[in-house]
């Protein structure tokens, strides 16, 4: 075990382009990427910019590309066989400076489904909702809406699939005991045909979501059961009779 | 000539957190233009972190006279009545309000909300989902924010407010990722910046929280009050270094957790008072759900004893594991029962988050091993002055809600009080601000004024300079070992002589690199304004010769009833003036609801 890791980080300038720059960090026990970050922030360059709030893995503003794949950087503890750690800033998203970069459809894509179909009561007021309602619920509500499964999806954008940040909000508007509306439609039109259901978005959530087998299949089950076509022939004989 | 984005608006609401959602749609639906401007990312705010939940008398053996009666209790007398009583009777309409839009607070078994216990509360009354609370109520105020297609600007910090004759006229502020300038020209101005963790070294604070809003109300004239009333929560994380402070929720111990003391001994349980009764009698009969600043300060008498660290104990496991390792003694093993604590499965589901955040930074099971915890900084009582029934402060269309406001807590915050607050003074200061905007016109602003504030801002750049972060490290310490748990005369005046070198080193702040997305620039604006909200809470700190809730005076151990009066401190010319007043005194009905011992020991006879 050396006394240094090396940070490999992908950094970028509007003015300087792209570039590789390493930094060494002293390690000690507990030293998470974020850790390194603040400490290169702080004590060797100043000009080294990433995002970060609550350094307890709550809020999901520090995701980065750890060695390739995406994590939460306060939640990635740098180990004793690590000698050199790559971060880059998240894909599939706009780089501003070094680790520094959001999601320009994010919020456009929330407005659209909060437009289309919005959480709808079907009773007023405080509803009783039994445990085993929520079991569904509980899973996805976790989401911190940090972006990561976004930079992990291989088919983000193909069929015109947002991704599955919106899909895991959608499912959980529809896992809702007091919802009103069904979703699946909605949840096709924001193309879910797209996702070829490969699980990287579940293997790297942070928050262990299982957000291809409890949001997304449940999802696509649903639309298909209602628009496969054997489901289209039934409905036409029905109609015959 | 600099170049600057305009927005000309009704009103700005500063703060992205729980109180600035919530009032920027109130004065939305009350058909004010307004837009919401944000250090951090939309739904990223320190909320975020508040795990525990939210006060409301939702128990059918409950009532707001209760909650109210152990809120004033908790803050010892310091509270401004009238506004804690129309918190408490808002408290459930927040709570329908939260479900309406799709938040679900965790049912028993029977169906209904089921509250769970908090220090200092006298009933089951912190609604809770699991131990995320603060996490489903952001997320759900972010999405009706995006339905109502409210504007808001993430990454921007606001620098300056523009006042003119008392009144709001517009704001000034950077966005951080190009880089720009820009000016808001508004009516009004709701701050909602909460707290000030990040002055202290060690704080449950996310980094976001560095008291910008008490800094820009000070410097636009507005008063500042009761800044000496810093809580420290009891149970933060001590290992490791980095992780330090970073909170374990009081809900360990409102699900029946305990603490042990390194060799052992429950030690909240065995302490009594000279005459042999309990030291810390606590809450339906749990010493450990006292209040805070009592639990912070037996921590901390532990740990000046130097027996080793004091742990947290949830699981009956870890309790039947820990008696084993650490040997306890007969005696002291009598003092747990252990089926008042949760069963491991109990602990997965009731406590998730602080099971995962044991796993993931320190490596241990938490249903194994206890945890070992410290107090560090929490919240800030003191805050602006508003006027409680408009929250609204001494400058025209300056209002203040959440954190950044004070008023509500007196010297003391109960748990889950603070997102019950934030809710119901973000409704009010929003109803008021768009009331003000129909009766308030839009003033010009000085294009010359507006150059030479920018370029202020611009001379932050240049080579040979100290670095921000090295002031702001310096000011962490000297907050810390001065202004910290235990504060005295001598320390509290080293400290503020300590400040003042600071401030002169502060002056020579030099940042490096680009505009663009320059986060170290953003951080020397913030450094600048810690430096002042240091010296408010030091200065205020000083003033206050007695130990009351949260301020504990070594040189004045005991509460004074003559010292029941609010610390002001506020603008005159350059120079910072401390006074105190009266506090506005509860009418004599409501006074009845208190026990005699209680009243006798701090409003006197």
């Amino acid at each position: 075990m050396k006394e240094d890791v090396i940070l490999k980080i992908d950094r970028f300038d509007k003015e300087k382009g792209r570039w590789t720059q390493k930094y060494n960090v002293p390690r000690h026990k507990g030293l998470t990427v974020l850790d390194a970050l603040i400490y290169i922030h702080e004590n060797l360059d100043e000009t080294l910019t990433m995002d970060y709030n609550c350094r307890a893995g709550r809020c999901g503003t520090c995701g980065v590309m750890r060695d390739g794949k995406p994590a939460l950087a306060c939640e990635t503890l740098i180990k004793e066989h690590h000698d050199e750690v790559s971060v880059s800033p998240k894909s599939h998203h706009e780089t501003i400076k070094d680790l520094m970069c959001f999601d320009p459809d994010a919020w456009e894509v929330r407005k659209k489904i909060l437009e289309e179909a919005p959480f709808t009561q079907k009773e007023k007021g405080l509803v009783k909702i039994l445990p085993h309602q929520l079991e569904r619920f509980h899973k996805l509500d976790v989401c911190i809406e940090c972006g990561l499964c976004q930079s992990a999806c291989p088919n983000l954008k193909q069929k015109g699939w947002v991704g599955p940040m919106h899909g895991v909000y959608i499912a959980k508007l529809d896992a809702h005991p007091n919802d009103a509306v069904d979703r699946a439609e909605l949840m096709h039109k924001v193309g879910v045909a797209g996702c070829n259901t490969n699980f990287a978005c579940q293997r790297n959530c942070p928050k262990n979501i299982p957000i291809t087998r409890d949001a997304l299949i449940p999802e696509k089950e649903k639309w298909n059961s209602k628009n496969n076509t054997f489901a289209r022939i039934a409905r036409r004989m029905k109609r015959k009779n | 000539m600099i170049h600057y984005r305009t927005y000309e608006l009704d009103g700005i609401v500063i703060g992205g957190g729980g109180a600035g959602l919530k009032a920027a749609i109130e004065t939305h639906e009350k058909g004010s233009k307004v837009a919401v401007v944000m250090k951090c990312l939309l739904g990223k705010a320190h909320t975020v972190m508040a795990e525990g939940g939210m006060a409301a008398s939702m128990n059918s053996s409950d009532n707001p006279k209760k909650h109210f009666i152990d809120t004033i209790m908790g803050g010892y007398g310091m509270n401004d009545w009238e506004s804690v009583w129309r918190m408490v009777n808002k408290a459930r309409d927040i709570i329908l309000y939260l479900e309406s839009k799709g938040a679900i607070f965790d049912r028993n078994d029977s169906g209904s909300i089921e509250p769970r216990a908090f220090g200092g509360h006298g009933e089951r009354r912190t609604c809770h989902v699991s131990d995320r609370t603060g996490h489903a109520i952001i997320h759900t105020l972010q999405n009706e924010l995006l339905r109502e297609n409210i504007q808001f600007f993430e990454k921007t910090i606001v620098t300056s407010l523009i006042v003119k004759g008392g009144k709001i006229v517009g704001a000034t502020a950077i966005d951080i990722r190009s880089g720009e300038f820009i000016l808001f020209k508004t009516k009004f101005v709701i701050l909602a910046t909460g707290g000030c963790g990040d002055i202290y070294k060690y704080t449950t604070n996310s980094k976001d929280l560095t008291g910008d809003g008490v800094h820009l109300a000070f410097e636009a004239g507005a008063e500042l009050m009761d800044m000496e009333m810093i809580q420290f929560h009891p149970t933060c994380m001590l290992e490791p270094e980095e992780k330090r402070g970073i909170l374990v929720t009081e809900a360990c111990r409102g699900e029946g957790g305990i603490l042990i003391n390194g060799r052992g001994e429950r030690f909240m349980k065995s302490a009594t008072n000279p005459d042999g009764t309990a030291k810390y009698p606590g809450k339906l009969g749990h010493p450990e759900l006292e209040t805070r600043d009592v639990v912070a300060r037996a921590i901390e008498e532990e740990y000046a004893k130097n027996l080793g660290p004091v742990k947290l104990i949830i699981c009956r496991k870890t309790w039947n594991d820990e008696k084993r390792k650490m040997r306890i003694k007969k005696e002291y093993r009598k003092l747990v029962n252990p089926k008042e604590l949760l069963d491991e499965k109990g602990v997965k589901e009731r406590l998730s988050t602080t099971y995962e955040q044991f796993k993931k930074f320190v490596g241990i099971d938490v249903t194994k091993e206890g945890m070992v915890i410290r107090p560090a900084q929490h919240y800030m009582m003191g805050g602006v002055r508003t006027d409680g029934k408009t929250c609204m402060s001494r400058v025209k269309g300056l209002f203040a809600a959440g954190e950044v406001a004070t008023g509500v807590h007196g010297a003391n915050r109960l748990g889950g009080n603070s997102l019950t607050d934030i809710q119901v003074e973000g409704v009010i200061a929003g109803q008021e601000a768009a009331k003000y905007a129909k009766s308030a016109k839009h003033l010009p602003v000085n294009e010359n004024e507006m150059q030479r504030n920018f370029s202020n801002f611009l001379k932050l750049f240049g080579k040979a300079g100290i670095k921000q972060s090295e002031v702001r490290k310096e000011l962490h310490e000297l907050m810390w070992k001065y202004a910290g748990i235990k504060r005295d005369k001598k320390g509290l005046e080293t400290g503020l002589k300590e400040l003042q070198k600071l401030k002169a080193k502060g002056k020579k702040i030099k940042v490096e690199g680009g505009l663009r997305g320059n986060v170290a620039w953003q951080e020397a604006i913030e450094t600048i304004g810690m430096l002042n909200v240091g010296e408010a809470i030091l200065r205020s700190a000083l003033m206050r010769q007695e130990s009351r809730g949260s301020h504990y005076r070594l040189d004045y151990p005991k509460m004074d009833k003559s010292w029941l009066v609010n610390v002001i401190s506020k603008k005159v010319g350059s120079k910072t003036v401390i006074t105190k007043i009266k506090i506005n005194r509860m009418p004599r009905n409501l006074l009845l609801l208190f026990p005699k011992k209680w009243l006798d020991e701090v409003y006197g006879k």
